[in-house]
């Protein structure tokens, strides 16, 4: 190929590469084209921390719970390491298991895979952040800074708005009544997205 | 490794199952029991949130709610707690004399004063019982509520416990539970039902 055939070619794939702009650009209305450029700015390790939320404690409680949507718009795995917040000595995952009627949690020792396009939601009912030992209680209204350690996605900080006991029912309720069931970890309620076994063996 | 881990998974679960059978058996009913109700329950002698003593006399001529858990709870415990006390708050006048209990499964932990502060948001309707762990493992057995402690990898640990409040009528009978998370309304008859009988 000499190199005149091969600047057409380029100029060939240009003009493609342009008519296909142009068309892709017709359909940003349906907001493709906004969903394709958000997961390409977020580059190989595209997540979303979402929905972050907690639940008000009271003054001298050492423990409080803590939940969010992960949704990975990447184009793979990633795993979650490890869980830090400066208002709890200890932060981890943790996952509930209502077993007849027995309540059982325990930590999530496997780090939680999110699977490329999957959404891993983290509830009440299973799968959740278990702050230890804390500094200082949940406090309704305020909000937690929680850093989220992932393999591929580093650092990430989400912060979860404290709800009152009241608002926390509310917001419960309104996840539906499907708690107890998300021990798998993974979530189909958006169509768009596949639903991956996470390979991380709570269940 | 994913293999053994669910093995264990697996095991763990099915022993909470084997253990617990025989107690849930007499409770499984989401219907408050209107027909020969059990006597369950057993004498006990305990502190209470304020660091009193507390014995069975203080469930006597009294409906009465009783809810197994501890603080170390990020969920179960302080929903149920919530639920109750709204249940109660709800019920207004018809309340009456209806009383609930938080009892500690962890009393190693749970103290009079920490019992205190964690039921202190419904301290009109609730109080907290703790005391010697042997004593409160044969309160809870007497009420078919299964308590394990399970020690964690890092030298913490955690304790499984039944998550259902159990409902207790005037002469100390057994006449049903409310689930975690059941229905509000139903868990409002459920009370209204306990109060009037």
């Amino acid at each position: 190929m000499t190199q005149r055939d091969a600047g057409g070619c380029l100029a060939a794939m240009k003009q493609l590469v342009s008519r296909s702009l142009s068309a892709l650009a017709g359909l940003a209305v349906a907001g493709l084209l906004v969903f394709s450029i958000t997961a390409h700015a977020e580059g190989m390790h595209g997540l979303m921390l979402k929905d972050g939320w907690s639940r008000e404690t009271t003054a001298n409680a050492r423990v409080g719970g803590g939940y969010l949507t992960i949704m990975n718009h990447g184009e793979m795995a990633d795993r979650l390491l490890s869980v830090r917040a400066d208002h709890a000595g200890m932060s981890e995952v943790h996952n509930m298991i209502m077993q007849d009627d027995v309540m059982v949690m325990r930590p999530v020792e496997d780090p939680l895979v999110i699977e490329a396009g999957a959404m891993l939601e983290l509830q009440p009912g299973g799968l959740h952040l278990m702050f230890m030992q804390l500094e200082q209680p949940h406090v309704a209204g305020e909000s937690l800074d929680v850093v989220l350690v992932f393999e591929h996605a580093g650092e990430r900080t989400v912060t979860l708005e404290v709800l009152s006991m009241r608002d926390s029912m509310e917001r419960m309720a309104e996840s539906g009544g499907s708690h107890g069931d998300h021990d798998s970890g993974h979530s189909d309620h958006d169509s768009g997205h596949s639903d991956h076994d996470s390979g991380h063996s709570h269940n | 490794m994913l293999t053994w881990r669910r093995a264990l998974w697996l095991g763990t679960l099915l022993a909470v199952v084997a253990v617990g059978v025989a107690g849930f058996l007499i409770y499984r009913n989401t219907q408050i029991q209107a027909a020969s109700p059990p006597t369950l329950g057993a004498p006990f002698s305990l502190i209470d949130s304020d660091g009193q003593p507390i014995t069975e006399a203080a469930f006597a001529g009294r409906p009465t709610a009783l809810f197994f858990g501890f603080t170390h709870c990020p969920e179960i415990c302080p929903v149920s707690l919530f639920e109750v006390s709204t249940l109660m708050d709800e019920l207004g006048a018809e309340k009456r004399d209806l009383q609930a209990f938080f009892i500690s499964v962890d009393p190693e932990r749970d103290t009079p004063e920490l019992m205190g502060s964690f039921i202190a948001p419904f301290r009109d309707n609730i109080r907290g019982i703790t005391g010697p762990l042997p004593d409160i493992e044969v309160l809870a057995g007497s009420w078919g509520v299964y308590i394990k402690k399970v020690p964690l990898d890092d030298g913490d640990y955690t304790v499984d416990h039944t998550a259902s409040v159990i409902l207790v009528d005037r002469k100390g009978r057994f006449r049903g539970t409310i689930a975690y998370r059941e229905n509000h309304q139903t868990a409002l008859d459920k009370l209204r039902l306990l109060v009037s009988l």
